[in-house]
């Protein structure tokens, strides 16, 4: 499914889900990433950057063209929608609602500020593609029950959640195309993505990893045959190819040295 | 008039043209004064909503005088704002409050901040604070001055009048039939019952002895409230507060989510004039009863009966406060700042908490103990973390050295911490300063290991989410390099964990051997670094569910002078029945006696059969009822539980009973034969001893035995373990 099609401007859409799709959420904002640059901005604490660096594999370019700032009142949920700009940049508000749901904040000012918000929304989507993704409060209320109803009233258009998961059905037959990087250049990266592992380790366990690595080094070409979605899995799996070699090489020694015990 | 005296209390007042000063004099005398302190909030945004605010205050019925003003935003720096002097500190949050409601676009600063930081900021003068005061013949105050500072190590203490009232039970358990009645050396106890007699003779001892301070046991969720009823229905005015003319101040109980955890606040009864301070409801109240309370409102500011009751944060807020208001900076009402935008993979990087160094499970001789001394407030002041620092390109490096405002409002803590810590260093034991140090210390600490995480909290105002970030970066930072350096040194690093850091080297076993590697790692990250001692032994412990898998924080070990050190074990748990605290401690007691780590075979049968000792005593009824007690949280309300807890069973057992439970409450139960497998703690008057539940006791005692014993002996002594057990007839236990 090609994403991009799927939020144009000049109209916002919303989608109400349950939190427990938010994997299938943040995998769906990845591939978003690939077409788009990308603002999420995020009002319940949910902008996970490893999930989605999981959907596109890690590859950094696609992540530095998401970017994403929280709010963790609805004060600065206004504020940040406020200073948002029009651009060309496809904007999703991730658990928009989440901040407006927090009782410490009088409902009067709750309520203001998300009229105001409604505004800006309304002005964002005329440039930009924009979706608003809205989870049910964990104890609801009157109160918050009408800040949805009136959400709903205001959304051009229903955004449906199951469009997020049959796109993430999608994850399993990525085109990659030429811009993938070599597995050499992969595996650089993923070793030096481990520098700061390596250095809070133990001398001994660093040198362990050290080995670890050289080991799987013997397996660059058949590594990059494999094409998985993540690079990582086929490092571990040349990581232990080698290991069992060891082991066999052992048994072999031990063989040799005690033939009598077979 | 001219007095001497130490601030007990103040308040804005309806009936006051100012606000009011309670001051218990040195010569004996309480005097009420009146001080006249106008109080201002500001407005900022557009001109026309500026200028229609102008005209709306201009209108309303209350004395003030309106200005235009540059202030300090801590982020956008000088700003022009509407500045709205009340003079009538009583008026402000009313007026406050219309302002907001017809004005709410607009940016309201310094309208919420309480009356007794205002004062403190303006005069220095913070609770408890020796003074001076001049004032006319109707005690309205001429002027005032601090005689000592918040800082200082021996303030002289005011001679309060104390007062105790205490049930003879706790109510929330069984209904009270006396109360004990005490003061100066006077004891007395009042049957509750009839209600009159002890409305009548309260009232008189109230009258005579006049306290300062009313010290209760369960006063502000049952004691005052049952009180003012019944001096209400037999028309006896007691005279709780020495405002005469105010009835006291109720808050309503509450529950709610603080760092993950539920917790509920009772309801609660403030005075006016006077103080109550109830000693189920109060922080600290255990380790450091009174002192620590008072050390709390020395240096945060706030009133006693607030500095008594605070929830996490507000005491490192009310502090920011006072250097926000000392420093002319604003303090929002609402924070609206909002996080800078970052990319994916700048989260990614930049998200991450302190560092848990997994521990090397089991058994290890020789280990040093190293502390970081309040290491994130430290690095809050080395690195001037704060909000509105900017920093270089590598995050951590501050581009200016003139300190921020939570530095700043840091640096006079830590400094009184560590200079008191310092003299507790080389202080005899008995010498009387100890406690009140102690108390000092612990109130300090508290307040100082809240500030970091306070930094990232949603609602702190002068919080942002990029300088915990940083500061969270500085500490691993921190700790890395002081693990660098020790495995440069030959040490092997067991465990680190927050700020702390197990080394151990060969034949190394002495404090003063370990004095170069303090010294480096002090050097190099720049962060006082101290010897907590070194272990004759330490165990690390694994996790209950995977003994392979380490778990951080929890280990118990013997410093060479024989203190025992233990943490996350049953021991130190609060829901763990006293019998099996008991039984655990004796157990350390007993390893502790091991000259090395190399005798601890020889310990470790008499260990053993404590547990032997505790199950036989279990089984013949020799634990008293107190003893079985087990302590539990509710973790919501009861109607939300799909599976009732045992605290939830016996909880309904309260709630059945006409008692009152809320989420967040602890609740003490018995484990018992049959029904619902648990009796609530003081329901029945008399409890047949033959209900308690002996299988699950000895399960529980069991666990905590093995607790110790199992990591102490590794696989290879397997042998020698199970003859030994089995020597001592405790094989069957396990």
């Amino acid at each position: 499914m090609d994403e991009s099609t799927l939020l144009r401007a000049g109209q916002w859409q919303l989608t109400l889900a349950p939190k427990s799709l938010t994997p299938s959420i943040l995998s769906f904002i990845g591939r978003l990433a690939m077409d788009n640059s990308l603002l999420v901005l995020d009002g319940g604490n949910q902008f996970n950057a490893l999930e989605i660096s999981e959907a596109v594999n890690g590859d950094e370019e696609i992540l530095e063209k998401i970017r994403g700032s929280r709010a963790f009142t609805c004060y600065q949920m206004e504020s940040l929608l406020e200073a948002t700009d029009n651009t060309n940049t496809t904007i999703v508000l991730l658990d928009f609602l989440s901040t407006f749901y927090d009782e410490s904040a009088p409902f009067d000012d709750r309520k203001r500020l998300f009229k105001n918000c409604l505004t800006h929304i309304r002005r964002l989507s005329r440039t930009n593609g924009l979706l608003v993704i809205v989870h049910p409060p964990a104890i609801s209320s009157p109160k918050t029950a009408s800040l949805i109803k009136e959400l709903e009233n205001a959304a051009d258009e229903y955004f449906p959640p199951e469009l997020l998961t049959m796109a993430s059905e999608s994850i399993g037959d990525p085109d990659m195309g030429k811009t993938i990087p070599t597995f050499a250049q992969v595996f650089d990266k993923i070793q030096n993505s481990f520098s700061k592992f390596r250095r809070a380790l133990r001398r001994t366990d660093r040198l362990i990893v050290d080995d670890l690595f050289a080991m799987a080094r013997n397996h660059l070409s058949p590594g990059g045959l494999a094409k998985r979605p993540l690079p990582f899995e086929t490092i571990l799996f040349c990581m232990l190819i080698e290991q069992y070699k060891e082991i066999k090489r052992l048994e072999e020694l031990i063989k040799k040295v005690k033939p009598s015990q077979e | 008039m001219r007095v001497t005296g130490w601030l007990l209390d103040l308040f804005t007042h309806e009936e006051s043209a100012g606000i009011v000063l309670w001051v218990i004099g040195e010569d004996g005398k309480r005097y009420r004064f009146e001080h006249s302190f106008p109080v201002t909030f500001y407005a900022a945004g557009s001109s026309p909503e500026l200028r229609a605010l102008w005209k709306f205050l201009q209108a309303q019925p209350e004395a003030l005088e309106l200005a235009a003003a540059e202030r300090r935003d801590l982020f956008d720096g000088l700003i022009t704002v509407l500045a709205c002097k009340v003079k009538r500190a009583f008026d402000l949050p009313r007026l406050f409050a219309r302002a907001a409601k017809i004005f709410p676009n607009l940016t309201f600063y310094d309208a919420d901040i309480h009356i007794a930081l205002r004062y403190a900021a303006a005069f220095n003068i913070f609770p408890l604070t020796r003074c001076e005061i001049e004032a006319d013949e109707e005690n309205r105050v001429i002027s005032m001055h601090a005689l000592d500072s918040r800082w200082e190590l021996d303030p002289t203490s005011p001679p309060l009048r104390i007062l105790s009232l205490e049930p003879d039970t706790d109510p929330s358990q069984t209904t009270p039939r006396n109360l004990i009645v005490s003061y100066d050396r006077v004891r007395r106890v009042l049957p509750i019952e009839p209600t009159k007699n002890l409305v009548v003779n309260l009232f008189s001892t109230l009258r005579c002895h006049d306290p300062d301070l009313i010290l209760t046991s369960w006063g502000d969720t049952w004691l005052l409230p049952r009180l003012l009823e019944d001096s209400k229905k037999h028309n006896w005015n007691l005279p709780f507060n020495r405002e005469a003319t105010s009835d006291v101040i109720l808050h309503k109980e509450i529950t709610y989510f603080s760092y993950g955890q539920i917790v509920y606040r009772g309801q609660q009864i403030s005075l006016l004039g006077r103080l109550h301070i109830d000693r189920h409801n109060a922080m600290l109240w255990n380790d450091y009863e009174l002192e620590g309370i008072f050390e709390m409102a020395r240096v945060t500011g706030l009133p006693l009966q607030d500095a008594a009751r605070l929830s996490p944060g507000t005491g490192i807020s009310s502090m920011q406060f006072v250097t926000a208001l000392q420093e002319r900076i604003l303090i929002p009402y609402h924070k609206h700042r909002p996080e800078k935008p970052k990319t994916a993979l700048e989260l990614m990087r930049a998200d991450m908490g302190g560092i848990a160094y997994q521990p090397i499970i089991g058994l290890h001789k020789d280990v040093a103990g190293i502390d970081f001394t309040s290491l994130y407030p430290m690095l809050i002041v080395k690195f001037n973390i704060s909000p509105e620092i900017p920093r270089a390109s590598d995050g951590m490096t501050p581009i200016t050295k003139e300190p921020g405002i939570i530095p700043k409002t840091l640096i006079p803590l830590l400094d009184k911490r560590v200079t008191l810590k310092t003299r507790l260093a080389t202080m005899p034991k008995k010498d009387v300063r100890r406690k009140p140090y102690e108390a000092k210390a612990s109130a300090e600490k508290w307040l100082l290991l809240t500030s970091s995480g306070y930094l990232g909290y949603k609602n702190a105002r002068f919080g942002s989410v990029e300088a915990h970030e940083i500061l969270t970066e500085c500490g691993r930072e921190t700790l890395l390099t002081a693990k660098d350096i020790a495995e440069e040194l030959g040490f092997d690093v067991l465990h680190m964990y927050v700020d702390g850091l197990w080394a151990q080297k060969q034949n190394l076993n002495k404090p003063e051997h370990f004095q170069d590697l303090l010294e480096l790692i002090a050097k190099e990250t720049g962060v006082p670094i101290c010897l907590d001692g070194v272990y004759k032994w330490i165990v690390f412990l694994p996790s209950k569910r995977d003994s392979r898998i380490p778990v951080p924080n929890s280990y118990f070990g013997v410093f060479q002078d024989g203190t025992i050190k233990a943490r996350g074990i049953a021991a130190r748990r609060r829901d763990t029945p006293p019998f099996i605290v008991q039984m655990q401690m004796e157990m350390l007691e007993i390893l502790a006696r091991a000259p090395t780590a190399d005798d601890l075979h020889e310990y470790i049968p008499i260990a053993s059969a404590v547990v032997e000792k505790t199950i036989k005593a279990l089984r013949e009824n020799q634990i008293s009822l107190e003893d079985l007690v087990i302590t539990k949280k509710l973790s919501r309300d009861l109607e939300n539980y799909r599976t009732p807890s045992q605290a939830a069973r016996a909880a309904m057992q309260l709630v059945k009973a006409g008692k009152h439970v809320s989420a967040g409450q602890r609740v003490k139960f018995l484990l018992t034969r049959g029904g619902s497998g648990v009796s609530a703690w003081g329901l029945e008057e008399t409890f047949d001893i033959r209900r308690i539940d002996i299988h699950k006791y000895k399960k529980l005692t069991i666990k905590a035995g093995k607790t110790i014993l199992d990591s102490l002996v590794s696989v290879d002594d397997l042998q020698v373990r199970v003859g030994m057990l089995t020597d001592l007839k405790v094989m069957r236990l396990f």
